[in-house]
């Protein structure tokens, strides 16, 4: 058949859309994959000299987002299985779906702000990996309730109706049906999360502050993540090589992300064939 | 949450009350150290950010998704899908530096001026959508029936007729979907706008120079401004502004959900 002037449009369109992100690794790659070394990846940041590393920010962002993950997944999860597998909160029909919608899509500079002034300000927090953490917390909770509500509602009423007909309690239905077959979209949803909070720096800036002290493992010692960093070291980074460490923190980033990314389908697909849906 | 919104609502009625509304509302100068308490800026710069992202960035993610859905088949389809969902978790920090890197020296380059500005921010934040709003109208593309297709084929029309009235059409729902959804990040984006916005709290027409928008605002102000002064109260009231504007996105979105 032959090929519409339409089609050929969007062809060209899409060749632009896609050439983008290529665009955006190769220049991160030609700015700062030289500076790439295990030394880049243990050594402290230089605020006014060159070669410095970004140790203490890897360190800091895997404190700092994995107990965000830590508190915020049970917590979202249980309230989701509270919500539509026990009927909590009926009465107030659809508003906490509702209500779970809205808190995910609120800027994180927002969350980062109610943070800010709840811990900070009201609670006289310092700034902290501690106080990182809980705006961390409060950004990923709602996205966690909401899309697990979303996983759980997929689940076939009648696996529960079978489970609930051969005798068993409603918890054992959750545990021993509804939460296997719910996982893989469950461990998806946690995945998304993870790597939304890996790369999350506006709530951050002004609760875990900027500087990484190399405080050991204080809660209470500021730490800023890979992504504060990155931020911080390209728009007012004073080093000679700030553009080249700037790119070089961004591509360990990137491959956080990506490797998250690919353990959580790792992990989906395990429960995936555990469960003898793949 | 509502305690936060409630206190949100009392500090930007007392900011009213105290500056008066048009002042505050329609002033074009935010400079607390003056006394001048004007949002105008920022509201412009996210209305002009967003519009800009819009027309940037659905045609090359509708492009995206029909050639990814409709057009090629096979392994590169599902490789050109799969990309789009990864791609969304690219840190809007990492599109920010290359923004900085690539956006602003074009924009100077093109428009003159300093490159940084809303036009640099409202590209930036496009770019950074496509693979959103892509993956989104990829799904709601694939959700047509082949029949519909199928019978505007049989019926003679070609492959862009029928793309433009039946694929279109019948996906127009979840595309809507699609583009709201990009919007809502547009509209919450703050650090990639805040690398080449240029961070000037002026409202004015040239768009290609410095601006600031409801969130940069909200981020450059959040620590600067004692919470019980004039000027934290014009912070309460951005952070107010850009929780209505979201809020108002995610009822829209519910709906659409449910009707789709």
């Amino acid at each position: 058949m032959k090929t519409g002037r339409l089609t050929w449009v969007l062809y060209v369109l899409a060749g632009v859309a896609m050439a983008f992100p290529v665009f955006l690794v190769a220049s991160l790659v030609r700015d700062g994959a030289g500076l790439l070394s295990w030394r880049f990846l243990t050594s402290e940041s230089q605020p006014l000299a060159a070669g410095g590393g970004v140790g203490a920010e890897l360190f800091n962002t895997v404190y700092v987002v994995g107990l965000a993950l830590a508190a915020s997944v049970p917590v979202g999860l249980a309230a989701a299985v509270l919500r539509r597998e026990y009927g909590w909160g009926r009465r107030w029909g659809p508003s906490l779906e509702a209500l779970a919608d809205f808190g995910a899509g609120v800027p994180s500079v927002v969350v980062g702000f109610f943070a800010f002034v709840l811990l900070v300000g009201a609670l006289g927090w310092p700034f902290s990996r501690g106080a990182g953490a809980a705006a961390l917390f409060l950004l990923n909770l709602p996205w966690v309730a909401a899309s697990s509500m979303v996983v759980l509602a997929a689940v076939p009423d009648s696996l529960r109706e079978a489970s609930l007909a051969l005798g068993a309690t409603p918890w054992d239905t959750v545990r021993r049906v509804v939460l296997p077959s719910a996982a893989p979209g469950l461990v998806g949803a946690a995945t998304v999360g993870a790597a939304r909070l890996l790369g999350e720096s506006a709530a951050l800036l002004f609760t875990t502050g900027v500087n990484a002290a190399g405080a050991g493992w204080s809660f209470w010692a500021p730490g800023a993540t890979l992504a504060v960093h990155v931020f911080t070291v390209r728009t007012e980074g004073l080093a000679p090589d700030a553009t080249a460490v700037s790119a070089a923190a961004a591509l360990v980033l990137l491959a956080m992300v990506v490797v998250s990314l690919w353990l959580g389908r790792v992990v989906s697909r395990w429960f995936m064939r555990r469960s003898g849906l793949a | 949450m509502a305690g936060l919104t409630g206190w949100l609502v009392v500090d930007t009625l007392s900011l009213l009350s105290r500056v008066g509304v048009a002042p505050v509302l329609l002033g074009f100068h935010f400079q607390p150290q003056h006394g001048r308490f004007g949002l105008l800026p920022f509201v412009w710069g996210s209305v002009v950010v967003g519009v800009l992202a819009l027309v940037v960035s659905v045609p090359l993610a509708v492009a995206w998704a029909v050639v990814a859905t409709k057009r090629i088949s096979g392994r590169a389809s599902s490789a050109m899908t799969t990309a789009m969902t990864a791609l969304v978790a690219i840190p809007s920090v990492v599109w920010g530096w290359w923004g900085l890197a690539t956006v602003v020296p074009a924009v100077r380059g093109v428009l003159g001026g300093p490159g940084f500005g809303l036009v640099a921010a409202g590209v930036t934040v496009a770019i950074m959508v496509v693979p959103t709003v892509a993956a989104l109208a990829a799904e709601s593309l694939l959700a047509v029936p082949a029949s519909l297709e199928d019978a505007s084929r049989a019926l003679g029309a070609d492959e862009d007729t029928t793309l433009v009235a039946v694929t279109l059409t019948a996906a127009r729902p979840g595309l809507t979907r699609a583009v709201l959804m990009g919007e809502a990040r547009v509209l919450a984006e703050t650090m990639a706008v805040a690398m080449v916005v240029g961070g000037q709290p002026v409202a004015r027409l040239q768009i290609a120079w410095p601006g600031a928008t409801l969130t940069t605002g909200l981020l450059t102000h959040l620590t600067a401004l004692p919470p019980a002064s004039a000027g934290g109260r014009a912070v309460a009231t951005m952070a107010l502004l850009l929780l209505v504007g979201t809020g108002w996105l995610a009822r829209h979105l519910r709906r659409l959900g449910r009707a789709s």
